[in-house]
């Protein structure tokens, strides 16, 4: 889970349809900047485009079975799909 | 004999997926690579250029180990979802699937893993900050 702001402005993010290392590029609508998870770092990194060599600050997210996850935080919202 | 086919196409199935975990570079490179004017681009299977230069140049990135190109549409994110508070109509109840699950100031969130695999990315606010999550 990152943040999508920079600079003031709030950046739209998606699959660019490219993957790496196994690992999806994402890129921003905005400026078609390209967004990559480095190895060993924390955050998104542009590595092409506008906003090249900038972050995105990473926040904490946890991925686990929705049992425990509920029983430790039983006021949980959950993602409403299809919208 | 239909249970035995649906039984094979499946076994077919999987067995085509596990060959593209197995060799993930065939046949999914080997996209053009337009080097000009001392840029590099990548064009993915819809005919979209990317440019990679600082990607090559400068992060090190092997423009031949770039993979699917299915293009910008393929994998639409989600806009601004809205969620099931607990006790409402279609809130899970006991269930083994996994789930992405975040905080901010006290308050959680929590997102189905199997859902987000065929968007890749929710584009949301949380509280006062603009947020994407991410698998």
């Amino acid at each position: 889970m990152y943040s999508r702001e920079i600079d003031g402005e709030v950046l739209t993010l998606s699959a660019s349809g490219w993957t790496y290392n196994n690992t999806f590029v994402l890129y921003d609508y905005e400026t078609e900047s390209l967004w990559y998870h480095l190895q060993g770092t924390d955050g998104l990194t542009c590595i092409s485009g506008f906003y090249a060599d900038r972050k995105l600050e990473e926040f904490s997210s946890v991925l686990m079975r929705w049992n425990d996850w509920v029983d430790l935080n039983p006021d949980s919202k959950f993602l409403k799909y299809p919208q | 004999m239909k249970f035995f086919k649906t039984i094979m196409i499946f076994a077919a199935a999987v067995m085509v997926f596990g060959c593209e975990q197995e060799s993930p570079n065939e046949p999914f490179g080997g996209f053009p690579i337009i080097r000009t004017d001392g840029k590099i681009l990548i064009e993915d299977q819809t005919g979209k250029r990317w440019d990679i230069t600082e990607a090559v140049n400068k992060y090190g990135f092997d423009p031949e180990k770039f993979q699917f190109g299915v293009g910008p549409n393929a994998i639409p994110p989600i806009m601004n979802p809205r969620f099931y508070n607990p006790g409402e109509t279609g809130y899970p109840g006991n269930g083994n699937f996994q789930v992405i699950g975040y905080e901010r100031n006290g308050e959680t969130r929590a997102y189905s893993l199997n859902k987000m695999v065929s968007h890749e990315v929710a584009n949301e606010v949380f509280q006062d900050q603009q947020i994407a999550v991410a698998y």
